[in-house]
């Protein structure tokens, strides 16, 4: 092949000026990124169906119609439909009432394990004041959680509207554990309700032959989410740890981490542009992306510092060479990956394949534009030192 | 160019080898005999039910939650039933059914609560709910002159302690037989060879008493026929069967006796519930108050503790302690931890096995098998075409057509070496496939700076054999480094839907440096270094 070495260019530290104009694209793009509902909280429902005649976007303006709130959006591909609406409010308020309850409930029967003991006591000194005064005030205490969760369950019902059984709902408003029952019973149907209520809404407006339904916690969502920040933030660190000790000195990690992170941001900016969701999936594909740009970089820094034959702008090239081939073949995996998964309707490969593509495309360009003028100033520095 | 034979006595090669043989042979005895191997619910079909606790809880509790649930889903026969937890407050509980009544036979099962009853001769003393929620404590075991001793207090409601101190009136050193969902409407088919223990010096007809005695509560007695493996024995029990047919619903039998006998039980619609020998072998101790049924699986009996004379005299008392003393023949450690497993034994069945704290079922997430088995055929396919496609292009790029075999053949081993040991050991769910693909990437790069050493600088300067050597310096570095990255995925407890990607990852890169890449450097030095 007869591509002339660009690292003979006398001007060869300006070719990092197209990596960083990259990243500060990409940070421009990592706002309108969108998290899938297994990290947002909501409610993800696949639907198998060969009806193709659907319009994606009278289908969703639709369900919105007919399920309050839903903000649905309905994406497509050959193997299915994939439908995505918010939470539905009142169901994850009531969850919170119910939470509250429950809360109530472990107060309540704390005072009345107090007030057996302080029964107990009393049964053996009758005339003792302090016991009386203890056992008024956890019975007090009692009637005060009974009623508390007599409140938050009256919240809960209202916020449910009629979505619970009336039937279950039914307690007794000075027994503890009947509103507990109550109040389980009243979310556990309205949460099943709304299940069934959307998806014969889905079913009248698309046939559909199987379907899956996934409903999760804003809360769960966001706790996922802090998981895969400090996942990728520990694998940094033992990842710059690791290359530290490869070459025992400051410039190669330095270079591979910033290599990794620019290749880590330019991918979620690249996802943000094209509307590829982030979920708890991506997280697979965020590391794999730390592992591949690492690889380029770790073969161009070792043929650069570590080898002693040609000259490094020669080594650099030949690198170059070895390591954008790699970066190819990957690219022709997660193509095939992505294209399939796009094709088939198979969100986890989507996800995955998605930030691995947009991240090897950008490590060509950090790694060969960024990073390796960066090892090759760094290596003729320390000749012209030595020399 | 080598010849066939020289290649096959390479070491690298060899190894290879052997481990797909070894490989294949363990995957075809799996398929054979224990059912294959485990593939996620994504591929199989199934549905995962979300469990939320009330508040937070730390690692311990989590985990004893966690193993209260995995012992409930397990013991009412739902197979394969995963509980994993997710961080400090949630719960998945996944099950390999998309049925809608199997789905709401595991939220019962989840939800439940057991029913305790403590009886004391044919009467019902106490039950679950006349004990406080809450008020159960656990005493850490006490070692006082050298024998260790464990308690757990509770609290019991005022009705609750009059009943109990009139049924124990008169009953000092008698048991207080602990049942946990003692059977109602039931009736026990023993098997008959089996009754009596000589070492304890019990003839079969008193043990037959004994367990009549334990099993009798007013009108829910439990009857126990012992059956013979005579026929006269057999046609005997037939002829019990038929007459209590509308009495009782239920029969335990033993599952070692006369299948006909079964089959007659089922035939006048019992619900027949076959429990193994150890579930139906009471477990008996001798002490100064004579032999006792300490426990019995196959009717809840889970324990007997004898009641101290001090509280069978008709006064009512609102708390009382279970406790007792680990068996001194122990060594010292062994009593702490029996006397720590005995409290937290107790302290369960008196609260119904409850969990310790409220939780939230939320909705379950089926995955329908159809989608499931599409999901599974195309995953296979996409493998199969990455890997030829990969393998074109790097014959392409090096214009070297006898490349497509080592590299076919090292990445389809490989593929198949993760492929198996997942499937054995782990599950192989849909993050594990994407991790697969993912190895072929990384394994196919491998083998790029193998090859470009090799063929670039053949003949400069260097053997095959040294530029091999810097090839896999860097190979072995890549690896490192790819499963330094991964670690903290491995070892994340939260994000269990994608811990797969992290395995296969893992496995692959060490497999590809010390088996797959190894083996390929050696087909390569042989053909092109000579």
């Amino acid at each position: 092949m007869n591509i002339p070495n660009i690292y003979n260019s006398k001007n060869y530290k300006y070719y990092a000026a197209v990596p960083i104009i990259l990243l500060i694209a990409s940070l421009f793009f990592i706002g309108s990124i969108h998290l899938d509902s297994s990290l947002k909280g909501g409610v993800s429902i696949q639907l198998q169906t060969n009806s193709s005649t659907a319009n994606i976007r009278a289908l969703s303006a639709a369900i919105d119609s007919r399920i309050p709130g839903a903000e649905a959006s309905v994406s497509r591909s050959p193997g299915g439909i994939s439908v995505l609406i918010a939470e539905n409010t009142s169901v994850a308020a009531a969850f919170n009432y119910l939470l509250n309850i429950y809360g109530f409930y472990s107060n309540y029967t704390n005072e009345a394990v107090l007030l057996a003991s302080y029964q107990n006591e009393l049964s053996s000194q009758p005339n003792n004041a302090t016991l009386r005064l203890l056992i008024t005030s956890a019975e007090n205490n009692e009637t005060r959680y009974t009623q508390l969760m007599a409140a938050a369950f009256s919240s809960e019902l209202s916020s449910l509207g009629g979505l619970y059984n009336s039937s279950d709902a039914a307690y007794n408003s000075s027994s503890a554990i009947s509103i507990v029952n109550a109040a389980k019973n009243a979310y556990t149907d309205a949460s099943s309700n709304y299940e069934s209520r959307v998806l014969s809404t889905l079913h009248q407006l698309i046939p559909f032959s199987s379907y899956s339904y996934q409903d999760v916690t804003p809360t769960l969502g966001s706790f996922f989410l802090r998981q895969m920040k400090d996942i990728l933030i520990v694998s940094f660190i033992l990842i710059g740890i690791a290359v530290f000790f490869i070459f025992r000195s400051l410039i190669p990690p330095l270079a591979a981490i910033f290599g990794a992170a620019n290749d880590i941001i330019i991918a979620l900016g690249g996802m943000g542009l094209f509307g590829i969701p982030l979920g708890i999936a991506s997280i697979g594909g965020l590391l794999m992306l730390i592992g591949y740009s690492i690889d380029t970089e770790l073969l161009s820094s070792i043929r650069i510092l570590k080898r002693g034959e040609e000259t490094p702008q020669e080594r650099a090239f030949g690198a170059m060479k070895t390591g954008t081939t790699m970066t190819f073949a990957a690219i022709i995996t997660f193509t095939i990956l992505l294209v399939m998964s796009y094709e088939t309707f198979i969100p986890t490969y989507f996800e995955i394949s998605g930030v691995v593509l947009i991240g090897l495309i950008a490590d060509l360009a950090t790694t060969w534009l960024g990073n390796v003028p960066l090892i090759l100033w760094y290596k003729l520095k320390r000749v012209d030192k030595v020399g | 160019m080598a010849n066939a034979k020289s290649y096959l006595k390479d070491r690298r090669i060899i190894v290879l080898i052997l481990i797909f043989i070894l490989l294949a042979g363990l995957d075809a005895y799996t398929q054979l005999y224990k059912g294959g191997l485990h593939f996620g619910i994504e591929f199989i079909g199934g549905t995962q039910i979300p469990i939320t606790l009330e508040h937070g809880v730390n690692a311990t509790e989590m985990s004893s939650i966690i193993s209260t649930l995995d012992q409930r889903v397990s013991t009412f026969g739902l197979r394969q039933v995963t509980v994993e937890g997710i961080g400090n407050s949630t719960i998945y509980v996944t099950i390999p059914s998309s049925n809608s009544s199997n789905i709401n036979q595991t939220i019962g099962i989840i939800e439940s609560q057991g029913n305790f009853q403590g009886i004391v001769n044919g009467r019902e003393a106490i039950n679950g709910s006349g004990i406080l929620k809450g008020s159960i404590g656990e005493v850490p075991p006490q070692l006082i002159n050298n024998t260790t001793t464990w308690t757990v207090t509770f609290y019991v409601t005022d009705t609750a302690a009059k009943t109990f101190a009139k049924v124990v009136l008169g009953q000092g050193n008698k048991p207080l037989y602990m049942f946990l969902d003692r059977p109602t409407s039931a009736m026990l088919l023993i098997n008959g060879s089996e009754l009596g223990n000589t070492s304890l010096g019990l003839s079969a007809a008193q043990e037959l008493n004994e367990m009549q005695a334990v099993l009798t509560l007013g009108n829910s007695t439990i009857p126990v026929i012992a059956v013979y493996n005579t026929n006269s024995s057999i046609r005997n029990a037939e002829s019990l069967l038929k007459s209590k047919v509308g009495v009782y619903k239920e029969v335990i039998a033993a599952s070692n006796l006369n299948r006909t006998l079964i089959d007659v039980a089922r035939s006048y619609n019992y619900t027949v519930k076959l429990e193994s020998k150890a579930n139906m072998t009471p477990e008996l101790t001798t002490s100064s108050n004579g032999t006792i049924i300490q426990s019995w699986p196959a009717v809840g009996l889970l324990s007997a503790p004898i009641l101290n004379p001090a509280i069978t005299n008709g006064s009512i008392s609102s708390s009382y302690e279970i406790s007792g003393i680990a068996p001194t023949t122990l060594p010292k450690s062994a009593q702490l931890t029996y006397a720590q497993t005995q409290t937290k034994t107790i302290a369960s069945i008196l609260s119904g096995g409850a969990l310790p704290i409220s939780i939230v079922v939320g909705t379950p997430a089926p995955i329908p098998p159809t989608l499931a088995q599409h999901s599974l055929g195309i995953s296979a396919i996409i493998l199969l075409i990455a890997v030829i496609a990969i393998s074109l292009f790097i014959t392409l790029r090096y214009r070297k057509a006898f490349l497509v075999v080592p590299i076919l053949i090292t990445t389809l081993m490989e593929l198949f070496v993760i492929v198996s040991i997942i499937g054995l050991v782990g599950t192989i769910d849909l993050s594990a496939v994407a991790g697969m693909i993912a190895v072929v990437g990384t394994g196919v790069d491998a083998q790029i700076i193998i090859t470009d050493e090799v063929l670039a600088k053949r003949g400069v300067q260097a053997t095959a054999k040294t530029l091999l050597g810097n090839a896999f310096y860097i190979v072995w570095a890549d690896a490192l480094l790819l499963i330094v990255a991964m670690l903290p995925l491995f070892f994340s407890t939260s994000l269990v839907e994608v811990i797969g990607f992290s395995e296969s990852t893992i496995i692959g890169a060490l497999l590809g440096v010390l088996i797959t890449r190894p083996a390929y450097g050696a087909i390569i030095e042989k053909h092109y270094g000579g």
